[in-house]
């Protein structure tokens, strides 16, 4: 197969999975609530009420008064500005621990790493946030407990840059560190087992023969070897991560997109704000397809061993 | 291929696994700790003379805002954690090992097709929400909130089993069994069935995470309220570690500073995990000679990308 005819196969591929993303935003945010309300009213029905509501009034207008798309729109960057960091952050960090896991495999380095990692991959990422607050903000005084700045946030450039930036730094840095620690795990162990399966191979043998160094082997010769394959079970890795930017945004109320689906999912005082929700939720899942679906392709894109099938 | 299990040679492997003996006696204590729960059911009455005691003699891990003992707290909330845990776990397990055969076995099919994208639309989704929502809108009860979980975390099982179906399928004695004219569902279940459940139940860990910690930060979250309908509806306070917690940071845990009340139940549930994965792949490991290596099936879950690219590429 070809790798034009892989990147266009994908392609359908994630549009068909957010089709159904669709229809379940449809069966549980819209018809459930909507049957509950007026009984007599079909699926069918419905439905045309639900594109309209998409389509045509563009998700109304949220809480606040004001449309839900602008409502949203800066809970993207709230987000990203969390959930940026803490990936890259937990990728550096699991490739090269689990790169050094890999080398010293099946010794008491890697059984700890090992442990310790998948000990953390099982800990309620809410609660690790609630024990950094005890420590850091309640015991020590050094970050502030919530939100994402003193100084206010805006698109246009600040007066004063650096005070902006370490203001932002100090706010984020609880949030993303509660992050990194939960998710680091499965980086870890994804980074370690492409890893194992490298060092068995020829050219290693071969680069070991030749007397390099322990360090030049690893990162020269066998990490760049095996980030590549590890990068295909990047989607995987996203399943427990959304659960927890959601959770981490609610603890230190950061009010991005996984703050906003709360929120308007169980309400202030007025109720849950379905055009609100219904939008974060479509828009939270588009985020996350996406993603996949590039990580995917670049995955094909970088790895010659596809493009010299496909041309074969 | 022998498809019977030998349950004497299954128990002498297993008592020599470290790994089982690890979650065998974590597992044993929480045990311990819900029978004690449902047989003498002790009570833990407000003492406001003792709020926010530090951990003593007299109450080993401190007391809470209203004066409960902390432990005692621990021992109540277990059991219904426990049985929701193991319950959503098996539903999910169940669910996931048969639509990874499935859409193994049949790719190429719609049918297959279908399943796969709604396996990788539940991987997209913000889970805790579309679950909780869920949950409140259709069954707002115990066994509901169970199943819910459970219909909605197969998702990795499912991948992890699909890419191994479409290695086996490919193996010499499946092509003889369909040779000598087998029907399909002979195949699937007597044939590939068995050497794909110890692959499944090996790579537990991550629908354990995933199960366990959904809970718990919906109890953290604590979707209560039911509103957008006209009728209101009282939601059932559930005894869960992930409950304790969201109780203890109602309560001013985090002001006060009591530490004492936040680690107990953030640790057990750190370890029930650990526990239900390590159980999964010891109990893969014994199963199936073949996975023998250290920590091999608790990472066996890396390899699947890699599989399924390559074989769908050829």
């Amino acid at each position: 197969m070809g790798l034009r005819r892989y990147i266009l196969r994908r392609l359908v591929d994630s549009m068909v999975t957010y089709i159904i993303v669709f229809f379940m935003g449809f069966y549980a945010f819209f018809y459930l609530p909507l049957s509950k309300i007026y009984p007599q009213v079909s699926i069918l029905q419905s439905f045309l009420a639900y594109l309209k509501f998409i389509f045509v009034e563009k998700f109304g207008k949220s809480r606040w008064g004001i449309p839900t798309i602008e409502a949203i729109e800066i809970g993207v960057f709230r987000t990203l500005i969390i959930l940026l960091p803490a990936i890259v952050i937990s990728i550096i960090i699991g490739y090269i621990m689990g790169a050094r896991g890999a080398w010293k495999r099946e010794s008491i380095e890697d059984d700890v790493y090992t442990g310790f990692w998948l000990f953390m991959y099982g800990l309620p990422v809410f609660w690790i946030g609630m024990l950094l607050l005890l420590i850091f903000s309640v015991g020590l005084g050094w970050f502030p407990t919530f939100g994402l700045h003193e100084i206010p946030l805006r698109y246009t450039f600040p007066e004063n840059p650096a005070a902006y930036i370490l203001d932002l730094v100090k706010h984020i840095f609880l949030p993303v560190l509660s992050l990194t620690l939960t998710s680091t795990g499965i980086f870890y162990i994804i980074m370690r087992n492409s890893m194992i399966g490298i060092l068995n191979e020829d050219f290693i043998r071969t680069a070991k023969a030749k007397g390099l160094s322990e360090k030049d082997i690893i990162h020269k010769h066998a990490a760049r070897a095996a980030i590549l394959p590890s990068l295909s079970m990047f989607g995987l890795s996203l399943v427990l991560f959304s659960t927890n930017i959601i959770l981490t945004e609610v603890l230190f109320s950061i009010q991005g997109l996984g703050f906003l689906l709360y929120r308007s999912a169980t309400g202030f005082i007025f109720g849950p704000d379905l055009g609100l929700l219904l939008a974060s939720f479509l828009l939270f899942s588009l985020v996350v397809i996406a993603t996949i679906y590039v990580l995917d392709v670049s995955y094909a894109f970088l790895d010659p061993r596809i493009r010299f099938e496909g041309e074969g | 291929m022998e498809t019977s299990l030998n349950i004497k040679a299954f128990l002498k492997e297993f008592a020599r696994n470290g790994k089982a003996k690890f979650s065998l006696i974590v597992l044993s204590i929480f045990a311990f700790f819900s029978i004690y729960d449902l047989i003498f059911n002790p009570q833990n009455p407000y003492n406001f003379r003792e709020t926010f005691a530090l951990p003593s003699l007299k109450h080993p891990f401190g007391t809470n805002g209203f004066g409960q003992d902390v432990f005692l707290m621990l021992i109540k909330y277990t059991p219904l954690t426990l049985l929701m845990a193991f319950a959503s776990i098996t539903i999910a397990l169940v669910i996931g090992i048969v639509v990874g055969l499935i859409s193994g076995y049949y790719t190429g099919k719609w049918f297959a097709y279908i399943l796969d994208r709604i396996t990788d639309a539940l991987l997209g989704i913000p889970l805790i929400i579309f679950v909780g929502w869920v949950f409140l809108e259709t069954t707002p009860n115990l066994l509901g909130f169970i199943g819910i979980v459970g219909l909605t975390t197969w998702p990795i099982t499912a991948k992890t089993v699909k890419s191994y179906v479409l290695v086996v399928k490919e193996e010499g004695y499946v092509e003889a069994t369909k040779a000598i004219g087998a029907s399909d569902r002979y195949i699937l279940f007597k044939v590939i069935l068995p050497d794909i459940v110890p692959v499944a139940i090996a790579s537990l860990m991550y629908t354990a995470a995933l199960s366990v910690l959904l809970q718990a930060g919906l109890a953290y979250l604590g979707f209560k309220r039911r509103l957008g309908t006209s009728e209101q509806q009282d939601v059932p306070y559930i005894f869960t570690w992930g409950a304790m917690l969201a109780y203890s940071q109602s309560m001013g845990a985090l002001q006060v500073g009591a530490w004492w009340i936040l680690v107990p139940p953030g640790v057990c549930l750190g370890f029930l995990v650990l526990a239900i994965g390590m159980l999964g792949s010891a109990i893969g490991e014994c199963l199936n000679p073949q996975i023998q290596r250290r920590f091999y099936a608790l990472t066996e879950i890396a390899k699947i990308g890699r599989k399924e690219v390559d074989i769908e590429k050829i």
